[in-house]
């Protein structure tokens, strides 16, 4: 008697613990995987032309992005809008302001990582020089 | 009795919590995250000229450089002193990591929160380049079941080049042409065709 009731306390314990922890390696990736604040790193090359950029942006609730940074070693503004699907593939693009200019990085394929604290991207920029990205996270 | 059922079920939670360690908890950096095997990958290109770099090195627990080597633009490269790299709490990553071929001052880094990989940009031999440091293990430096670091041979075979110039650089048609970097202060001629 005494041990059956042991074990059911036991298997109440574990039931509560699985419903309420995060599991470790969760399948499906949503939003809120990329809400928050990323440092982002891009760089792409073109015959003889060169383009590169990073600094931190914030991903909204709705995708939508802001921060600073810097392009081509000039002060930039970010703004724009990334999306992620249940299998962690990224799209959108990163926009920004720099020097009175306009650029755009267009993410075509990304990928998140399952730690979700990496996620690696291919595209081009506006003038389509193929171009690599990389966003880490930061909180 | 419904207390020990209580305990019980407390126990089961915590024990199910230690196992599943730490959920998106906001990481604290310190220096010696960098202790250890990394390996090292670079790739820049400007004008008709590219920089790549592979190979791994091992960092002390202050992050200066211990050993490693690797290949620049296929040219086998020893990392030498001075390279140091630092870590700051928040994560962001800076230094300098120096081969034989060139040196990549980092300018802006930062370290995952897996402490696990390094991603940065620096300023290469000629112009800016992206940096990924890996952990050789895929795991932490504070992980006690992390395997070591594989050995790396620390002695030259070779002497390094005579000069700093590249020795791949005959066919380089933009030698002469200018890095674009002057001064650690980056110029935009080449950068906004």
């Amino acid at each position: 008697m005494k041990g059956r009731k042991i074990l059911v306390g036991a298997c109440l314990g574990l039931a509560l613990a699985l419903l309420v922890a995060p599991s470790p390696a969760r399948a499906q990736y949503d939003i809120q995987d990329l809400v928050g604040g990323w440092d982002f790193f891009a760089t792409g090359y073109y015959e003889v032309f060169t383009t590169f950029n990073w600094g931190h942006i914030v991903v909204a609730e709705d995708g939508g992005i802001s921060g600073n940074g810097a392009h081509l070693g000039t002060a930039c503004t970010y703004r724009g809008q990334l999306g992620i699907d249940a299998t962690g593939r990224i799209a959108g693009q990163v926009d920004g302001i720099y020097d009175g200019n306009t650029f755009s990085y267009i993410v075509t394929s990304g990928q998140m990582n399952p730690s979700r604290d990496t996620a690696f991207g291919t595209g081009h920029d506006h003038r389509f020089w193929m171009c690599t990205y990389v966003w880490v996270k930061t909180n | 009795m419904k207390r020990r059922l209580l305990a019980l079920g407390v126990i089961g939670l915590a024990a199910l919590f230690a196992l599943a360690g730490p959920a998106d908890a906001q990481q604290t950096f310190q220096l010696s995250d960098l202790a250890g095997g990394w390996d090292v990958y670079v790739y820049g290109g400007y004008d008709a000229y590219t920089e790549s770099f592979f190979g791994s090195m091992n960092l002390n627990e202050a992050g200066g450089l211990l050993s490693g080597m690797g290949y620049w633009r296929g040219t086998e490269s020893f990392f030498i002193n001075p390279s140091q790299l630092i870590l700051n709490p928040g994560g962001d990553v800076a230094g300098t990591l120096r081969c034989e071929h060139s040196t990549w001052h980092l300018v802006y880094g930062r370290m995952n929160q897996r402490k696990t990989e390094i991603t940065a940009m620096a300023e290469g031999l000629r112009f800016f380049v992206l940096v990924r440091i890996v952990k050789s293990t895929g795991e932490p430096s504070d992980d006690p079941d992390a395997a070591p670091p594989p050995p790396v041979d620390d002695s030259p075979e070779e002497d390094p080049p005579a000069d700093d110039q590249p020795p791949n650089d005959d066919d380089d048609p933009s030698s002469g042409g200018g890095s674009g970097i002057s001064g650690g202060t980056w110029s935009s001629a080449g950068g906004t065709r």
